[in-house]
């Protein structure tokens, strides 16, 4: 595994850009640009993206590498096949990311994230990097990627949250006249004092997602209910819950405590509530009442 | 835990003051706690380590000796309390 290792890093610092290629991508206010082999992979990546694709190239990149390149390719992959969950660790500002299908180094003061998959016939591992990334990125930048829908109603931002099943897809459903942002992942992030909240392309059920921002006014936490109400949490509970819903990998202190700065923030700017509901949208009524 | 007993903060923990309430998340677990205002008290004279003795004698110096058997009875139940979720620990 050590050899394997010190050749792909190497490999990854050597940063040997030829033949590949670049599309940019803004989530929100955070623009990242994507260098990669063309091919498949990036061709579905500027699809999916399509919504999001950014005109100019942005100074924070991501540079994906297959892992053909590489010498003792076959053998590589193998010595990470143990690696089910992803193993994190941190030296300074540097990350180092891998499991079974990638493997990263993220340098949060140069801006960059130097990856390579090993499986190029899934687009999962592709996204993963990205997605991995932009979480990180987001937490440096005063914010969060949360697993939640969120929608824009009447010109604010309102996101719903919950174990699986608990309704979030469902309240997009009920919600036709309105932006939906997400059904599965959402971008909170902190912009000249407020909260806003911004779609991203990482989608669930539905692959409805809009590359919009609205304030963020109201945080739900959903549960089904014969009735429609709601109850304000408590600070720790509102704490809590949120940051169970956050999508974080990395086991750095440091980077956990600026999530807890900025959760214990963003309670104090927005109202988190139960969302009791029935599967209608008779929510909107008590929400436009003022809860 | 006798007045000599010496205590600080959890060496592995964060804080932050919300609405006056000092709200700390343990490194190990990410546990969460809301501290009370006499808590919050404490925790903020945990800045640096002190004896139990000496946090009564800050705290009394706040609100007078006259309070003592109060005040002696809130800083012994926040201080075993908070040793029992590990907020603060023993020097």
């Amino acid at each position: 595994m050590n050899e394997h290792l010190t050749l792909i890093r190497d490999f990854l610092l050597r940063d040997d850009r030829a033949g590949l290629t670049e599309f940019n991508i803004r989530i929100g206010t955070l623009g990242v640009t994507v260098c990669s082999a063309g091919g498949d992979l990036f061709d579905q990546a500027v699809k999916k993206y399509e919504e999001f694709l950014y005109p100019e190239k942005f100074r924070t990149e991501v540079v994906i590498h297959d892992l053909d390149k590489v010498k003792e390719a076959d053998a590589v992959k193998q010595s990470f096949e143990e690696y089910r969950d992803l193993v994190t660790y941190a030296e300074g500002s540097v990350f180092y990311v891998y499991r079974w299908d990638f493997y990263g180094i993220i340098d949060l003061q140069q801006l960059s994230g130097k990856f390579i998959y090993f499986y190029g016939e899934t687009f999962m591992s592709y996204e993963s990097i990205i997605r991995i990334f932009y979480s990180i990125l987001t937490v440096v930048n005063q914010g969060f990627l949360m697993h939640s829908s969120s929608l824009i109603h009447k010109g604010k931002g309102y996101l719903f949250f919950g174990v699986s099943g608990s309704g979030k897809s469902t309240v997009v459903k009920l919600s036709e006249s309105d932006t939906c942002l997400s059904d599965e992942l959402s971008m909170i992030i902190k912009v000249e004092g407020n909260y806003i909240v911004s779609g991203t392309p990482f989608h669930g059920e539905l692959p409805i997602y809009t590359n919009r921002q609205a304030e963020l006014r109201n945080l739900f936490i959903l549960k089904k209910s014969p009735d429609d109400f709601f109850r304000k949490l408590g600070d720790v509970e509102a704490y809590t819950s949120i940051m169970r819903n956050i999508l974080f990998f990395c086991d750095d202190w440091g980077l956990k405590q600026l999530i807890f700065n900025t959760t214990i923030d963003l309670v104090k700017h927005t109202g988190v509530y139960e969302m009791n509901f029935t599967k209608t949208n008779k929510f909107w009524e008590i929400i436009d009442h003022g809860l | 835990m006798d007045y000599n007993t010496q205590i600080r903060r959890n060496s592995h923990s964060a804080f932050q003051v919300a609405d006056g309430k000092a709200v700390v998340m343990l490194a190990d677990n990410s546990n969460i706690f809301t501290l009370n205002e006499k808590g919050t008290e404490i925790w903020n004279l945990l800045d640096t380590p002190k004896t139990v003795e000496e946090i009564l004698t800050a705290l009394l110096s706040v609100y007078g000796e006259t309070n003592r058997a109060t005040i002696e009875k809130d800083v012994i139940e926040f201080l075993t309390s908070s040793l029992k979720e590990r907020i603060i620990e023993l020097t």
